[in-house]
């Protein structure tokens, strides 16, 4: 209900648009034969009874909804205060790179807009209701009047065919829309006569007995827009002038003097009585009579004009406008679930959307999942993830309850989309106590715009990774990806597929005494990357022709970390990451610069730790079977363990190494075990029950030393050293 | 003073003269071929005639009490306030309103009429 009355009212906007066209044609086309105007107020009609109109880029209607419906809140249905039903979801760790749907709990609810009160939503509902007492009103009165009238006339004499007389009649009309009769007054001339059953018939043959009750019945739904009111009065006016020039078309100037004539006759009182009000829809006799007089035929070329007019009138105003903005999103407010949905917003890439319905019926259950559509040639399409491991969105989801009802809020962070209209649509099952079940779909819909929230020159002296993670943005810390990895890699995905897409990349650097970031702009237009950053407060920026994706196993064997992943910039898809690692620890290449941007970097380390026995009674380092040191003190077993506790397998074995030259490190603990770490004299890699595994954290120090240390050496017997003459030394 | 008859009133009474004694089914079915008068039409008339002594209606034979030569037709500006109002309703197609011309302005239309 009102839905309709919202819709009548976006119908009478655009309608008026088309009004107000044809008020100002009517004033410059004064020459314009009366029927084409009434063919313009009929344009006017459609306007208004048609709500579907066909979308043309020559659409001069400046918007086809203007009173959007999503703006309205509806006033939600006093929900039971849930007391069962709380949805809190399971608080999981941090957010997994993982496409799928991870609840992760967060406080944060900066972006959550509440709908407005039940009160404001009320009034929607008492338009409506004073709407539907207009309309009421108004067709009320028209029956009443039409049942009256025809009353009056009931004891009216035929004189011919259709035509009949009667003393209640004062001034000649046509009634009856079946079967329409012309009533007339006693007493009248026979010339007049003449002429006035020949203007009554014109109104028959114009079918204006069935035009003007229908424009009454648009007032009447209609009847709060001042300007349809406007084109009613003016359309009668039209009536009746274009019915005069039908009669009058192949008169000379004589018979019309006689019709002007019988027109001032039927418009005199006999007896002037006071001050009776104007009827609605009056015409001037005056102007009449001038345009009887005045008219001339219009020249063909006239009307060829006119009817072109109103073609161009046709397309440009009974057209609507091609919407990028989608009409019939489906964005309903449910009330009678009690769904208030949070209006539509413009949500900037990979910044935090939250969509709320609140004082929902406690029975409701909410899908996990979610599905994303896009507005595209006109209709919703579905969005597909391309593939596991790239996302479009991750989601969080969480609900909450207060005294008014239950909340759900769902918060979703949207990547790898590009600009454009969407919508989110989250499945809601409503459970009846009969066992029965309802399912429906809700949706919200958003604007997607891949622009950062911030820009560059505005970003704040403390940009924290938290804050700029909310904001979509991708954080490294110390080189490495941080914060949002799945955002780039739908970056990534998306350039490479040359579909235009935007990030921001913020680098953190904590190891200096002052910690500082740096904020780079990368965006690709569908050919080249451009990534623009600060400098002094000017803006750089740099182009370039490919993003590169590298992933390998780091063989550099003083460190092994694992695999590597790296995005970068180049703009010779021929260069490899050796070459690129190469150029920058290397005096090798001093002239050749590869010019380059590393922007994505990623370390994976593995995981599995071999760990130590616990009661280490003793340690031998034993080269070749024969053993050369043994330790049993407390606390240098107690380095050997702590060494290890940073252990981590390598999943592959180091390319140079020496282990297996028989140089080996034997643990026994206080139960007896033994555990034999084969060493290599040089790396800190070792193998322990074949597995290849790196002992110490990664970085500059050298911990073949801290075995040394333990084992209270400062280097490597001679004997590995007559074996191994290029064993690390001191 | 013979009771005034209207000029519909009239034309029934000059059906009535000619055929009654009538029975007042048989005058309906005059009254709809001659007048086109619906039955009830016809019916609210004799109501209408016999309330104010113009006919009578006596179990269901309609006879007249005022003869042709006693009857008036009235005049036609008494029935201004029985007219409906002066003004039809906005969805009837008419010829032109009665309106209140001054004399002034019926004076101009004439000249305009005239040039």
């Amino acid at each position: 209900m009102d839905a309709l009355f919202l819709k009548l009212v976006n119908m009478g906007i655009t309608a008026s648009w088309l009004v107000l066209a044809v008020v100002g044609v009517r004033l410059i086309f004064r020459k314009m034969p009366k029927w084409v105007l009434c063919l313009l107020w009929g344009m006017v009609a459609l306007r208004l009874i048609c709500p579907f109109s066909f979308e043309s880029s020559m659409s001069l209607i400046p918007n086809a909804e203007p009173v959007k419906q999503n703006v309205i809140y509806f006033a939600p249905v006093n929900a039971q205060i849930g007391d069962a039903n709380i949805e809190k979801d399971p608080v999981a760790g941090e957010e997994t790179a993982h496409p799928d749907i991870d609840p992760v709990p967060e406080n944060n609810t900066g972006a959550a807009q509440k709908p407005a009160s039940a009160q404001e939503a009320n009034w929607l509902q008492y338009l409506g209701m004073i709407w539907l007492t207009g309309v009421a009103g108004m067709l009320i009165y028209a029956v009443i009047s039409y049942l009256l009238l025809r009353r009056r006339v009931a004891t009216a004499i035929p004189v011919r065919k259709g035509i009949k007389r009667s003393e209640f009649v004062e001034s000649p009309f046509v009634l009856g829309v079946i079967r329409p009769v012309i009533y007339l007054p006693l007493g009248m001339e026979e010339t007049d006569i003449t002429y006035v059953i020949a203007h009554e018939r014109a109104h028959i043959r114009r079918r204006d007995h069935w035009w003007k009750p229908l424009g009454f019945i648009l007032i009447s739904i209609y009847w709060f827009n001042p300007l349809l009111w406007a084109a009613y009065i003016l359309l009668c006016r039209d009536i009746e002038a274009a019915c005069d020039e039908k009669v009058i078309k192949t008169m000379e100037k004589d018979e019309r003097r006689a019709y002007s004539a019988a027109l001032l006759n039927c418009s005199i009182r006999r007896r002037s009585i006071a001050a009776c009000p104007l009827a609605f829809g009056e015409v001037g006799v005056k102007e009449r009579v001038k345009h009887v007089m005045d008219y001339k035929r219009p020249a063909f070329c006239v009307i060829l004009v006119c009817i072109l007019l109103c073609g161009v009138i046709a397309v440009c105003l009974l057209t609507n406008p091609e919407t990028p903005q989608a009409d019939d999103s489906g964005i309903v407010a449910e009330d009678e679930w009690g769904i208030a949905v949070a209006p539509d917003g413009i949500v900037k890439s990979g910044a935090e959307a939250t969509f709320i319905y609140n004082d929902c019926l406690s029975d409701l259950v909410f899908a996990d999942g979610f599905s994303i559509e896009r507005w595209e040639n006109g209709q919703w399409v579905r969005v597909e993830k391309p593939s596991e491991y790239v996302h479009y969105f991750a989601g969080t989801n969480w609900s909450s309850s207060d005294e008014s009802g239950t909340d759900h809020v769902w918060g979703v962070r949207f990547g790898g989309l590009s600009d454009g209209r969407y919508r989110l649509g989250k499945t809601v099952t409503r459970q009846y106590a009969d066992r029965t079940a309802e399912e429906k779909t809700i949706y919200w819909a958003f604007s997607f715009s891949n622009t950062p929230r911030i820009p560059l020159e505005e970003l704040p002296q403390i940009y924290g990774a938290d804050q700029a993670a909310l904001d979509g943005c991708y954080v490294q810390s110390d080189g490495v990806a941080c914060e949002n990895i799945w955002l780039f890699y739908s970056f990534a995905h998306l350039t490479q597929n040359d579909v235009p897409a935007f990030i921001r990349i913020i680098n953190w650097y904590y190891q200096e005494e002052s910690h500082y970031y740096e904020a780079f702009d990368l965006s690709y237009d569908g050919s080249v990357y451009t990534v623009s950053w600060l400098e002094d407060g000017q803006r750089k920026s740099e182009q370039y022709l490919y993003l590169k994706h590298f992933t390998g196993e780091m063989q550099r064997e003083d460190k092994a970390y694992g695999s590597y992943e790296h995005y970068v910039l180049v703009n010779d898809d021929t260069v490899t990451w050796v070459d690129i690692e190469k150029m920058m620890y290397s005096s090798q290449y001093p002239a050749q610069t590869i010019p380059h941007m590393t922007v994505f970097t990623d370390y994976i380390y593995y995981t599995e730790v071999i760990s130590l026995p616990d009661n280490l009674t003793q340690m031998e380092l034993k080269f070749q079977g024969e053993t050369l040191i043994t330790v049993t003190e407390r606390d240098r077993l107690e380095q050997i363990h702590q060494l290890f506790s940073y252990t981590r397998v390598l999943g592959y074995e180091p390319k140079t190494h020496s282990i297996g030259m028989g140089l080996d490190l034997v643990l026994t603990s206080a139960e007896g075990e033994t555990l034999t770490i084969e060493l290599d004299p040089d790396i800190d890699v070792c193998r322990i029950n074949g597995k290849y595994v790196s002992y110490g954290v990664p970085d500059e120090s050298n911990y073949v030393g801290v075995v040394w240390y333990s084992l209270g050496i400062d280097k490597w017997p001679d004997q590995v050293y007559e074996k191994y003459p290029n064993a690390l030394r001191q | 003073m013979a009771p005034k008859i209207f000029e519909s009133e009239y034309r029934f009474c000059l059906i009535l003269w000619e055929s009654e004694p009538i029975k007042s089914t048989e005058l309906a079915k005059l009254c709809k071929e001659r007048l086109d008068w619906s039955k009830t039409t016809t019916y609210t008339v004799i109501k209408r005639l016999s309330e104010r002594g113009v006919i009578k209606n006596e179990n269901t034979v309609v006879t007249s009490l005022v003869s042709k030569e006693d009857a008036q037709q009235s005049e036609l500006e008494e029935l201004m306030d029985k007219k409906f109002e002066g003004s039809l309703p906005a969805f009837i197609a008419a010829f032109g309103k009665r309106q209140d011309l001054t004399d002034a302005e019926i004076e101009e239309i004439r000249r305009i009429i005239q040039r």
